[in-house]
């Protein structure tokens, strides 16, 4: 009969409105997880190298003095730099600040570290 | 009807096949994830401990608040290395802590062409551990070693 669907042709067409709501769910499971992990890759980047500036100016000792970009906010506590998410650790003593990205400058002038922002 | 058969199939394995790549990707940026983390904190207790004397400069295990093993940039000091490994041994947590390794284990080994200088502290990690390892060059009484980290978990 004209007008009429096949029960076949309906199952196929409700498999493909399926398929397409998994594949629409998978992509965007996609971008929200790549979302993630480049903004994890990019906070722990920026965690790791500021740590290991703190820990160097430390090690050098007093009188030491930089000056870098921050490509982040941070938060700098005694011995450790939160940024966002990220976490690390380093061995040395800083004094604990809150700082917005851009130019920084760490300073060893009493064998703790001080960071400001320029 | 095949047709019918055919297109579940297809579709079942099209939806298998989306359920299973993704997660397993996640998982594996997860643990690369950790093993950098691992192995950048591992890279900065090594030049910690190899490179600067520790903080306070004349350190002893009761007032020790940053652990150094130098003398001068990766010369070891034979005093320093034997304090470090009797507060391993009477209370290997507490060193942890102080080292800022937190859920971390570690482990120590020094070789040198001298048997007596040469030293393991700390734990050995097991085999199953998931472990990020760094080397040193170094010197401890004139004689050349390795200080090689381990950090594992």
């Amino acid at each position: 009969m004209r007008g009429q669907i096949s029960f076949e042709g309906l199952i196929s067409v409700l498999l493909i409105l399926v398929f397409l709501v998994i594949a629409v769910s998978s992509i965007l499971n996609i971008q929200e997880y790549t979302l993630f992990i480049s903004d994890s890759s990019f906070d722990m980047g920026n965690c790791s190298r500021l740590s290991e500036l703190v820990q160097e100016v430390f090690i050098q000792g007093p009188g030491t003095q930089i000056v870098v970009e921050a490509r982040a906010d941070f938060v700098l506590n005694e011995s450790s730099i939160s940024v966002n998410e990220a976490y690390c650790f380093f061995s040395g003593i800083a004094q604990p600040a809150s700082l917005s990205k851009g130019m920084i400058v760490l300073s060893n002038r009493t064998g703790v570290v001080e960071v400001e922002n320029q | 009807m095949l047709e019918l058969v055919g297109v579940l199939f297809v579709f079942l394995i099209i939806f298998l096949f989306l359920e299973n790549i993704w997660p397993e990707n996640v998982s594996r940026w997860k643990g690369e994830y950790e093993f950098q983390t691992m192995y950048n904190r591992a890279q900065q207790e090594s030049t910690a401990l190899v490179e600067s004397p520790g903080y306070p400069m004349d350190w002893n295990p009761q007032s020790v608040q940053i652990v150094g093993l130098s003398v001068q940039k990766n010369v070891l000091d034979s005093n320093r290395l034997q304090m470090f490994s009797q507060m391993v041994l009477d209370d290997y947590n507490l060193t942890k802590h102080k080292m800022k390794f937190f859920e971390y284990d570690f482990f120590i080994e020094i070789d040198s062409n001298k048997d007596s200088l040469d030293r393991n502290i700390g734990r050995i990690p097991n085999p199953a551990s998931n472990t990020a390892v760094v080397w040193r060059n170094v010197s401890l009484e004139g004689q050349n070693a390795i200080f090689r980290l381990t950090v594992f978990r």
